[in-house]
């Protein structure tokens, strides 16, 4: 590899930035998904799904 | 540290791995033997039936899919069954799973819950659980769980629940044994206990084909006044049927059988290891024992996503899957034929819609939409749903020759085959 293609990498590469971590108190209570499973959960439970894009079987 | 809801990271986490097609979401079923013996369930076993506790994967079975699972990147995982407390090893599998990190919510019907098992999730704390109630009396309950003792049993559970703080929530079926308690047991379950409670009025048959549920199924004009005797859930219905709309119409459904997360962001492994794309579907399974839970996801669960539609239903572009529940394994279910629409469903779906004045756009040959042979019939039921004189009686009781009170159970003739759970 010359020092062209190596120059070019080194400015291809997204600068740095420090990971942050962020708290997520569990609460079911503002689980988005509902299960579809029977006897669970469908309807307005499930008032925050959008159909076409993911039906679970859990509290998610 | 900063704080971020679990909403907001929960909705923003599955939608970005969503387009990734990553098994975030998985159901386990741990066994399908219960010491119930509900009249409503999809898949109850006796307790005693060796035969089926010997095909069940074991202790170690379980660890080595979960290694799996956490490998694949499945984060949330919701055990079920059958009751999961019937298997004496379930803690163990549980707590193997919390310690790989998986978020995990349980179904149980709290009948086996004791004091030792509650001090045992209070240590190793799941994300949710859940009991179905199945009656807020005695008698309702014991009528559908056909068990003596079983409402105290269950009662019991929930109290030692309760008393330790964890994260239960409360829920039921809608049928016609218990149709007449559900708005005193919501106002118990949410006033009395404080806890969430959730309703469910749709029954399918069983996974074996059996039609027996489908006799204590409510009639749609029962479901759809239960739903309008609550104007929270009648708003959440709207609301989610809007939602629903919407999202059809701006972005068109794939020519897929399957229109869920079913296959994209969720899968579900029966008892024996068997992977298919959810709990209902029995039709088409992968054996994890013989494979590998990523060659199954990978390979068959992909293959079985992509299935296309082989003809054009009035499902195919019907803007009321927010408020049907129609799909494939229901399909399977009712009639052996994924893409057939199931006309309890469709029935039910459009007299919520228009008992709640949700609009339904045209969407081929339907009898329920105007100009149908039965729209007149349910248009009319709607009209008088919402005039509010349609009535919910209680269930009269069945009283024997001796005086004493017993569960009606009716025999249906066993069906003369399918092509649903291919053992008939």
């Amino acid at each position: 590899m010359d020092d062209t293609t190596a120059n070019e990498q080194r400015q291809e590469k997204k600068p740095y930035a420090k990971p942050e971590i962020q708290e997520v108190p569990l609460r079911p209570d503002e689980a988005v998904l509902g299960g579809c499973k029977t006897a669970s959960v469908s309807g307005p439970a499930q008032h925050r799904c959008t159909l076409p894009s993911a039906c679970t079987m859990t509290t998610s | 540290m900063e704080t971020l809801s679990y909403g907001a990271f929960s909705e923003a986490f599955q939608s970005r791995l969503a387009r990734q097609r990553l098994p975030l979401n998985g159901t386990i079923e741990v066994t399908r033997r219960c010491p119930l013996t509900c009249l409503h369930c999809y898949n109850n076993l006796p307790m005693g039936d060796g035969e089926a506790r010997g095909r069940e994967l074991d202790y170690d079975e379980h660890c080595r899919l979960l290694d799996e699972l956490a490998e694949a990147g499945c984060l949330w995982l919701l055990y079920t069954g059958g009751e999961i407390f019937a298997r004496r090893d379930f803690l163990d599998i549980y707590t193997y799973a919390k310690k790989k990190g998986f978020l995990i919510t349980l179904f149980t019907n709290g009948t086996m819950i004791t004091e030792r098992i509650a001090d045992h999730l209070v240590a190793w704390r799941p994300f949710a659980i859940e009991i179905t109630l199945y009656g807020l009396t005695k008698d309702t309950y014991e009528r559908l769980t056909g068990i003596p003792g079983s409402f105290d049993k269950c009662m019991r559970g929930i109290r030692i629940l309760l008393d330790r703080g964890l994260p239960l929530a409360l829920k039921t079926v809608a049928v016609s044994t218990n149709r007449h308690e559900i708005p005193a047991m919501q106002r118990f379950v949410e006033d009395e206990l404080g806890v969430r409670f959730k309703f469910d009025s749709m029954i399918n048959p069983r996974v074996d084909c059996s039609q027996s549920p489908l006799d204590v199924r409510l009639a749609p004009e029962e479901c759809v006044a239960l739903d309008l005797a609550d104007p929270r859930r009648s708003d959440e219905w709207i609301q989610f049927a809007d939602a629903v709309r919407h999202a059809i119409e701006t972005k068109p459904l794939q020519d897929t059988v399957y229109q869920c997360g079913g296959g994209v962001t969720s899968f579900a492994i029966d008892p024996y290891g068997h992977l298919s794309i959810c709990v209902l579907s029995e039709a088409h399974k992968y054996d994890i024992r013989a494979g590998s839970f990523r060659d199954g996801w990978n390979g068959f669960l992909h293959q079985q996503r992509l299935r296309t539609v082989t003809r054009p239903t009035k499902c195919v572009a019907c803007t009321l899957k927010a408020v049907c529940g129609m799909c494939p394994a229901n399909g399977e279910l009712e009639s052996g034929d994924p893409e057939a629409p199931v006309d309890w469903l469709c029935h039910t779906a459009h007299l919520r819609a228009m008992a709640l004045e949700i609009p339904v756009v045209p969407h081929g040959d339907c009898e329920y939409c105007e100009g149908g042979a039965r729209h007149a019939d349910v248009a009319g039921a709607a009209r008088r749903l919402r005039l509010g004189t349609h009535t919910i009686e209680p269930p009269p009781p069945t009283i024997a020759k001796d005086g004493n009170l017993f569960l009606r159970v009716v025999n249906v003739p066993a069906s003369p085959g399918c092509g649903s759970c291919g053992t008939h």
